[in-house]
């Protein structure tokens, strides 16, 4: 029996070579400048809100040191600037205020008092300033009076009035 | 493959300190954020506004104060027509809410009572002359807040 040949020609096996290529991948130079980078963003973005907070937190004691001022100008106005003016005896207890040591007058005043005003206690609240004022006062003519009131307080946190390093002053006027 | 390792604990660590950083800054500036944006703050500014103004358009003639400073009552001119007062104020608290209450006198009739702010735990009037203070602490549990304000009657 014949077989019919075929003529195509056997199949051979052809191997084919792949041209391995090398694709670049993450190397140590690159993570590094990436983490630097980051880094760079992440201290950025730090600094900006740990400013943010601390001259958020720099005036809130500023508007309190001005409300405190404002407070002592205008409660010693009540009563016409009396000499006898004890804020002690007017605000406490439910101020906490106490005599202490207070930041110095203006030269052409009289001394009238100096004071320490805890508004928050830090153990109630870590933000809160201890505030030492001086009182003083000047005649300006008969029958007009200037009531000075001196607040300073420690910017930084710190308690103890060797420790302040900000003031605030308000003059008054008031009729005798 | 050493280079892979190294390249992978460079990032593990420095991924780890990177994230405590990150929640550590988030949680600091979430505080300080509650301090000057929480109730206990913007409550505190409109209550200090509301007694100002109110103090400051009152009568000097007369101011009453509750023996305890619990309460303090001013008295006001309704218009510019009024020769004598004829309104009056009067700011108190109430469970945990600062209150002012407005009327007429001659009779004396409620006529509207607001709500100032809330989160009080506890508030004192006093008076010295024509001047009269409020000291108001808020507190929400959180944080406390004390305000001090005096204000002058200019009538």
């Amino acid at each position: 029996m014949l077989h019919r040949l075929s003529t195509k020609r056997p199949k051979r096996i052809v191997q084919k070579t792949y041209k391995i290529q090398a694709h670049p991948g993450t190397t140590l130079a690159s993570t590094l400048t990436a983490v630097t980078i980051i880094l760079i963003a992440l201290i950025g973005t730090s600094n900006f809100r740990y400013y943010a907070a601390l001259d958020a937190r720099k005036a809130t004691a500023q508007t309190t040191a001005a409300r405190v001022a404002l407070m002592l100008c205008e409660n010693w106005r009540g009563i016409q600037g009396s000499l006898s003016y004890d804020p002690v005896a007017y605000l406490g207890p439910d101020l906490n205020v106490v005599p202490d040591k207070g930041p110095d007058k203006p030269d052409d005043f009289t001394f009238l008092g100096s004071y320490k005003i805890v508004m928050d206690e830090q153990k109630n609240d870590a933000q809160g300033v201890d505030y030492y004022v001086t009182l003083s006062w000047k005649d300006i003519q008969p029958g007009l009076r200037a009531l000075n009131v001196i607040v300073t307080w420690a910017q930084r946190g710190q308690t103890g009035f060797e420790n302040t390093n900000k003031t605030f002053t308000l003059t008054i006027y008031t009729l005798t | 493959m050493v280079e892979l390792m190294i390249t992978i604990v460079i990032m593990l660590i420095v991924g780890s300190a990177i994230g405590v950083v990150i929640v550590d800054s988030q949680h600091g500036w979430n505080l300080m954020y509650d301090h000057i944006n929480s109730d206990v703050v913007t409550d505190g500014y409109v209550a200090r506004k509301k007694f100002d103004s109110t103090i400051r358009k009152a009568s000097g003639e007369s101011i009453s104060l509750g023996d305890d400073g619990g309460w303090v009552e001013v008295y006001y001119c309704a218009s510019d027509s009024s020769t004598a007062p004829d309104r009056y104020a009067r700011f108190y608290k109430a469970d945990r809410d600062l209150k002012v209450m407005y009327g007429k006198l001659a009779p004396k009739v409620t006529l509207d009572t607001d709500t100032i702010c809330g989160n009080v735990s506890g508030c004192k009037f006093k008076q010295a002359g024509r001047s009269v203070q409020m000291i108001l602490k808020l507190n929400d549990g959180t944080q406390e807040n004390t305000i001090v304000t005096s204000a002058m009657t200019h009538n």
